[in-house]
C-alpha cells in the first residue's frame, strides 16, 4: 500500500555546472494528493531541480520515478502523456491566440484526431473537437475565466494570464501539477484566489508540487515542505517542523555569531 | 446576422459563378495566361502560409520545391511516357521528401538561421539543376514537356489550363482551410507562439515542424508539376532566389495567417509584377518596399484589413446591394 501513495520519487539526482554543484544527490518523495512545496534561498538549486523534472536539463546522475515508472530526461513532451502538467515562472502562453485556443492545446494528447477525418470533415474530427471544447470550458470555468474565453490572451491582466496557464495545465488532465513560482508578481487578492484554487485542486484529488518564494503562502497551503540549500536537501517535513528547524533558519537568515 | 449569412451565401455563389465563367469574358489570352500563372503560384503560397504564417517557420527556399516538382514530373513524362496524373503524385512525393530533409535541421534552427538554411537549400537545388546537365539539360532547360490529358481530352489552350488549375487550386484551398481550422492549425499556431510551452503541453514539436515543411513542400511540388505542363518548358531561371522571395512576399502581403489572404496576395503581386515588367531590374526593390510597408502598417496583411474595409462599406448607402459579408474569425 505504501508504494501507491508515492506519486513522484526523485532519486539521487546530481547536477554540476562547471565548478558549481547545483544539485548534490537530491532525493525526495511526493505523496499522492498532497501539496508539496520546494523552497530555499536564491541559488539553492530549486529551479535546476524543476528543470530536471520537466525535461529541460539532463542530470549527471540519478533517476525519476512517476507512478513507479521511470521518466525519460530531456523529453518535455512526454510529461503530459505520463500525467504531469506544468506552469512557468514567467508565464508562457500563446499570446496572440484566444484564451480558449490556449486551453485547447492542453487537450492535445487526449484528442487523437485522424488527419483524414480532419480533411473530410468526418465524424471523428467533430467528436474530438467537441470533447476538447467541453474539457477546455470546464477548466476555464474552474479558474473562473469562462467569460474571457474568446479574448486574445495578450489583452488580459497579469493575474488572469496566470489563470489561463492554470486552466491550460488542467485541460491536460494531469495527476501531478508542477507550479513554478505561481504567486510571483501577484497582488494579495490574486494570491488569495490562487490559494483557493490550489486547495480546491487538492480536494479534487490532484497532487501539486510548487516552488515558491512567498513563505506565508507556502506555509498556508503545503502539507510537506522540502528545503534546499546549496544543492542539498537540508530539511523535509510539515510546515510547523520546517518553521522551527535550526538549519532552515540559518540558511535563510545566516548563522549567528 | 441572418442578413449577413444570406449575403454570405449569395456572395459565395456569385464569386463561384465569376470564377467559372471568367475565361468566357477574357478574350486577351495574355491576361488569362497571367491568371493561370497566379493560380499555380497560389498553391505555393497556400503551403507557405501554413509553414510561415501558421507554424512560424519562415522559408525563403520554396522555389526549390517548386523546381523539384517541375523537374520530377516533367522528366517522368518525357523519359517514361508516364501520364500527367501519375507524374503529379510522384512530384508531390519527391518534394515532400525534400521538405522533410529541410525540416530536420529546422528542429534546431530558428529565426534568421533558419531563413539562411532555406536560402542555402534553394540555391543548392538551383545549382544542381544548372550543372547536372546529363539529366536536367542544364541552363538550356527541359523542352517539349508533354501536355496533360483529362478523360481523353487533351488540355492545350489557356482556357483548358484555366479549368485544370482552378480545380486543383480549389482542392488545395479546401485542404489548407481544413488543416488551418482544425487541431493541426491550432497546434501549428501554438508552436509559432511558444515552442517550449507547446512542448510542455505534450505537443511533439519536432514532428509538427517537419510536417509543416512537408506540407508546404508538397504544395510547391504540386504547383511545380502544373507549371511544367503549363509552360511546356522549364529552366533553372524559373526557380531563383528572387522567386522564393516573391512567394514569401505574396503570403505576407495577402495575410500570412489566412488562407484567403494567401490567394489575394498571390493574385495581386503576380499581376503587379507583370504590370511592372518594364522595371524588371527593380523588382526586388519594389517587393522589399511592399514587404516593409506591409509588416509595419498592416502586419495581418491585406486580409487583416477586411474588418476596417467592411465597416467602411457598411456605412455606404449601397451596402445592401453588395451582399457584403462580415468576415469570419480566422
Amino acid at each position: 500500500m505504501e508504494s501507491t501513495e508515492e506519486i513522484l520519487q526523485i532519486k539521487h539526482i546530481s547536477k554540476r555546472f562547471g565548478g558549481l554543484q547545483a544539485l548534490d544527490n537530491i532525493s525526495l518523495t511526493v505523496k499522492t494528493n498532497t501539496v508539496h512545496g520546494i523552497i530555499g534561498p536564491n541559488g539553492a538549486g530549486k529551479t535546476t531541480l524543476f528543470n530536471v523534472i520537466t525535461g529541460m536539463i539532463q542530470p549527471d546522475d540519478g533517476k525519476l520515478l512517476f507512478l513507479q515508472r521511470e521518466l525519460p530526461f530531456l523529453q518535455p513532451h512526454k510529461l503530459v502523456p505520463a500525467g504531469i502538467a506544468r506552469t512557468f515562472q514567467n508565464i508562457r502562453l500563446f499570446e496572440s491566440m484566444t484564451v480558449l485556443d490556449n486551453v485547447l492545446i492542453g487537450q492535445h494528447v487526449h484528442t487523437p484526431t485522424p488527419v483524414i477525418s480532419i480533411l473530410l470533415q468526418g465524424k471523428k474530427a467533430s467528436h474530438w473537437e467537441r470533447v476538447a471544447y467541453d474539457e477546455a470550458m470546464q477548466s476555464l470555468e474552474f479558474v473562473g475565466l469562462t467569460p474571457k474565453s474568446g479574448e486574445i490572451v495578450k489583452n488580459l491582466s497579469y493575474g488572469q494570464r496566470r489563470l489561463v496557464e492554470f486552466a491550460r495545465a488542467l485541460a491536460a488532465k494531469p495527476r501531478l501539477i508542477l507550479l513554478d513560482e505561481p504567486a510571483a508578481g501577484m497582488n494579495p487578492t490574486e494570491k488569495a484566489h490562487l490559494l483557493k484554487i490550489v486547495l480546491q485542486l487538492r480536494e479534487k484529488g490532484y497532487t501539486i508540487v510548487l516552488i515558491e518564494h512567498d513563505m506565508k503562502l507556502v506555509m498556508q497551503i503545503c502539507q510537506t515542505i522540502t528545503v534546499l540549500d546549496h544543492g542539498n536537501n537540508i530539511a523535509e517535513g510539515q510546515p510547523e517542523y520546517i518553521r522551527k528547524h535550526p538549519e532552515v533558519i540559518s540558511a535563510y537568515l545566516g548563522k549567528g555569531e | 446576422m441572418d442578413i449577413y449569412r444570406l449575403a454570405g451565401r449569395k456572395f459565395n455563389i456569385i464569386l463561384l459563378a465569376i470564377v467559372l465563367l471568367l475565361p468566357l469574358f477574357i478574350s486577351n489570352l495574355y491576361y488569362l495566361h497571367i491568371i493561370n500563372l497566379a493560380g499555380i503560384y497560389t498553391l505555393i503560397t497556400l503551403g507557405l502560409n501554413l509553414l510561415s504564417g501558421y507554424t512560424g517557420q519562415v522559408s525563403m527556399g520554396q522555389a526549390a520545391y517548386f523546381a523539384i516538382g517541375t523537374y520530377v514530373s516533367a522528366l517522368l513524362m518525357i523519359h517514361f511516357q508516364i501520364s500527367f496524373w501519375l507524374a503529379v503524385p510522384a512530384a508531390i512525393l519527391a518534394a515532400g521528401v525534400f521538405g522533410a530533409l529541410i525540416g530536420i535541421p529546422a528542429m534546431k534552427l530558428s529565426g534568421p538561421y533558419l531563413v539562411l538554411a532555406t536560402v542555402g537549400f534553394g540555391e543548392i537545388t538551383r545549382l544542381v539543376i544548372l550543372n547536372w546537365t546529363a539529366v536536367t539539360k542544364g541552363a538550356a532547360g527541359l523542352t517539349a514537356i508533354p501536355l496533360p490529358t483529362f478523360l481523353s481530352i487533351k488540355i492545350t489552350s489557356e482556357q483548358d489550363f484555366y479549368y485544370l488549375i482552378i480545380a486543383i487550386v480549389f482542392v488545395g484551398t479546401y485542404i489548407a482551410y481544413r488543416l488551418a481550422h482544425s487541431k493541426i492549425g491550432r497546434t501549428f499556431s501554438a508552436i509559432r507562439e511558444d515552442e517550449l510551452a507547446a512542448e510542455a503541453m505534450g505537443v511533439p514539436v519536432n514532428m509538427y515542424k517537419i510536417a509543416a515543411f512537408v506540407i508546404s513542400a508538397m504544395y510547391a511540388g504540386m504547383a511545380g508539376s502544373l507549371f511544367g505542363v503549363f509552360a511546356g518548358v522549364a529552366s533553372p531561371d524559373n526557380f531563383t532566389f528572387d522567386d522564393s522571395v516573391a512567394f514569401l512576399c505574396m503570403s505576407v502581403v495577402g495575410g500570412n495567417r489566412s488562407i484567403a489572404g494567401a490567394i489575394i496576395g498571390t493574385f495581386l503581386l503576380t499581376v503587379l509584377s507583370e504590370a511592372l515588367r518594364t522595371f524588371q531590374a527593380y523588382r526586388l526593390v519594389i517587393y522589399g518596399g511592399i514587404l516593409i510597408f506591409t509588416v509595419i502598417y498592416m502586419p495581418q496583411g491585406i486580409y487583416g484589413m477586411a474588418p476596417i474595409f467592411n465597416k467602411w462599406i457598411e456605412r455606404q448607402p449601397f451596402a445592401k446591394l453588395l451582399f457584403w459579408q462580415k468576415p469570419s474569425r480566422e
